[in-house]
């Protein structure tokens, strides 16, 4: 398997872990993780993707902006998270 | 005039900044007008410049695509810019007139518009990855909007509309990922004349469809909803349920438009099918809600299912009914929301049976209530039957035979929950009122909204026209 799949294949494996901790029955703090390590997971199979061409070939910009952009939309959205977390206080 | 495709997009987004740091309540009200006035303006420019040319393009910067943003404005852009964004300032009106107290004023404004701008870019949005990023802040704001809130337990519900949406946004993520690896393309317009045959673009195009099905509370997905609208005021729930519940499904159009078809990706039947189902199901927990404003949540998602109902039909005239549908259910369900509000406010209790015989302490709510209701069920002149008929019209075309008894029987399902609240308002009966003051202007507000969604019914022709001009999603 080219390296470029072996990362994608661990970015999918990271989301469905992810999935999993976030429709269980824990903490919210655990599920806010969850929800970072899914876009995290995502973000791998994008920024893998800009190798597919092969070790040789220019890589593609395009997946990594995609990620960048994707990873800065993610901070805000763990940011949000936190701030809402933090002012509940106790967790559930 | 295609520099109207920005303002539409930097107005509102100027006003959320501009009323982020402002602590005067005059200052942020005479800010909050002018920022929703001249959102309006540009929005009917842009649509009064799709009818004079057709389509508006728009390259953000001067940096070419793909890495550079290209901005769109279609027919639907130009039809649903305006309506959406009249729904949206008048609902940001009701708001302001429910809160009484300065501080949750201040918190709210911002974030409605925050919302509208994200709205925009999604309407305007001509690629994949775009819509992900309009859909994911349309979210962000909803958040923001619940948690600012003076529900029971706001932050609670607002954590809880976070950890299920941001799933749903992110699947949709992984799927435009593998789709970009296996054609190299994000662009819609490009997608749509690709030819599309591997297992790994239906697996994308099942994840896209997953995640935004998630996101727009589609059966079974759709139980993290409901608590979300219920527990929220009138004026945020209508916004919530008309305007930015409709961002999902205008990403799955904008992708089924491109993605789906004969010979390319499929499922848009299971889509259609799942639509039916939520819409039947909705609809039977709408008729057995006990409190006013959970039976209002529930009608909401229930007719978000008719308009999953066109991703099984393909002709022209479908969409048209589908857009015509969105646009009176954008009028009606905030309509609904509001008047249901303030009869719920005027009475002793929050149940569906409070409101008995209170449409004549409140004419102008229990009218519009009525009216709304006349539009959800879709019954002649409103704009919500008009939508159906042509739908219906469609489906007997192509003999979609499970469709046109879909679309039949949730108008009867959706009569049953609307008599409910209609007979319950307007019955004979002696009011138990309680002693805080109704909200004149959110009733005036609701009736504005429920004869709107009726016109659209009466004078359907410069919207059908608006969106053959400016061609289809």
């Amino acid at each position: 398997m080219s390296p470029w799949k072996a990362w994608a294949l661990a970015g999918v494996v990271l989301y469905a872990l992810a999935f999993r901790v976030l429709f269980a029955e824990t903490t919210w703090l655990r599920r806010l993780m969850a929800l970072s390590v899914l876009g995290t997971g995502c973000f791998l199979v994008l920024v893998a993707l800009a190798y597919r061409r092969g070790p040789d070939a220019e890589v593609d910009p395009v997946p990594h902006a995609l990620a960048l952009t994707g990873i800065v939309v993610s901070v805000a959205a763990s940011g949000l998270g936190l701030v809402l977390a933090r002012r509940q206080g106790a967790p559930p | 005039m295609s520099g109207a495709v920005a303002w539409a997009v930097l107005c509102p987004l100027g006003t959320a900044v501009a009323t982020v740091a402002v602590g005067n309540l005059r200052t942020l009200r005479a800010l909050a007008v002018l920022g929703a006035v001249l959102t309006l303006a540009s929005t009917l420019q842009l649509a009064w410049g799709v009818h004079l040319q057709g389509a508006l393009e728009l390259v953000a910067g001067g940096w070419r695509p793909p890495l550079g943003i290209r901005l769109r404005a279609d027919g639907l852009s130009a039809v649903l810019l305006p309506s959406l964004g009249v729904v949206s300032a008048l609902c940001l009106w009701a708001r302001w007139d429910e809160l009484r107290g300065g501080l949750e004023r201040a918190r709210s404004v911002p974030a409605w518009f925050f919302a509208w701008a994200a709205l925009d870019a999604l309407l305007l949005s001509a690629d994949l990855f775009n819509l992900y990023v309009a859909l994911e802040l349309t979210s962000l704001s909803a958040v923001a909007l619940i948690a600012s809130d003076e529900s029971a337990s706001p932050v609670d519900a607002a954590l809880s509309y976070l950890l299920a949406s941001l799933p749903g946004s992110l699947t949709y993520l992984l799927g435009v990922g593998i789709l970009y690896g296996e054609v190299g393309v994000l662009d819609l317009t490009t997608l749509a004349a690709l030819p599309l045959h591997s297992k790994a673009l239906r697996a994308a195009g099942a994840l896209m469809a997953v995640g935004l099905s998630l996101k727009a509370a589609l059966f079974p997905l759709h139980a993290w909803l409901p608590q979300a609208y219920r527990e929220a005021s009138p004026a945020t729930g209508a916004f919530l349920s008309g305007v930015l519940g409709k961002a999902p499904f205008l990403v799955l159009a904008r992708c089924a438009a491109s993605l789906a078809g004969a010979d390319r990706l499929g499922g848009t039947g299971a889509l259609a099918l799942l639509g039916g189902l939520s819409l039947a199901w909705a609809a039977l927990l709408a008729f057995r809600a006990r409190r006013a404003l959970a039976l209002v949540a529930w009608s909401s998602i229930s007719q978000a299912g008719y308009l999953f109902l066109v991703f099984d039909l393909s002709s022209a005239a479908a969409w048209h009914g589908a857009v015509l549908l969105a646009v009176s259910h954008a009028l009606a369900a905030p309509a609904l929301f509001l008047s249901v509000g303030v009869l719920r406010d005027l009475s002793a209790q929050d149940r569906v049976a409070g409101i008995r015989g209170l449409a004549r302490a409140v004419p102008v709510a229990g009218f519009s209530l009525g009216l709304a209701a006349l539009t959800l069920v879709g019954l002649p002149p409103s704009g919500g039957f008009l939508g159906k008929w042509l739908l219906l019209h469609a489906a007997f075309a192509e003999h979609r035979t499970a469709v046109m008894l879909t679309l039949l029987l949730g108008g009867l399902l959706t009569a049953a929950y609307a008599f409910r609240l209609v007979e319950g308002a307007f019955a004979r009966a002696q009011p138990a009122m309680s002693v805080h003051s109704p909200h004149p202007v959110s009733a005036r507000i609701a009736l504005t909204l429920s004869v709107a969604s009726v016109a659209t019914g009466v004078l359907p022709a410069p919207l059908l026209a608006l969106l053959s001009r400016g061609g289809g999603p």
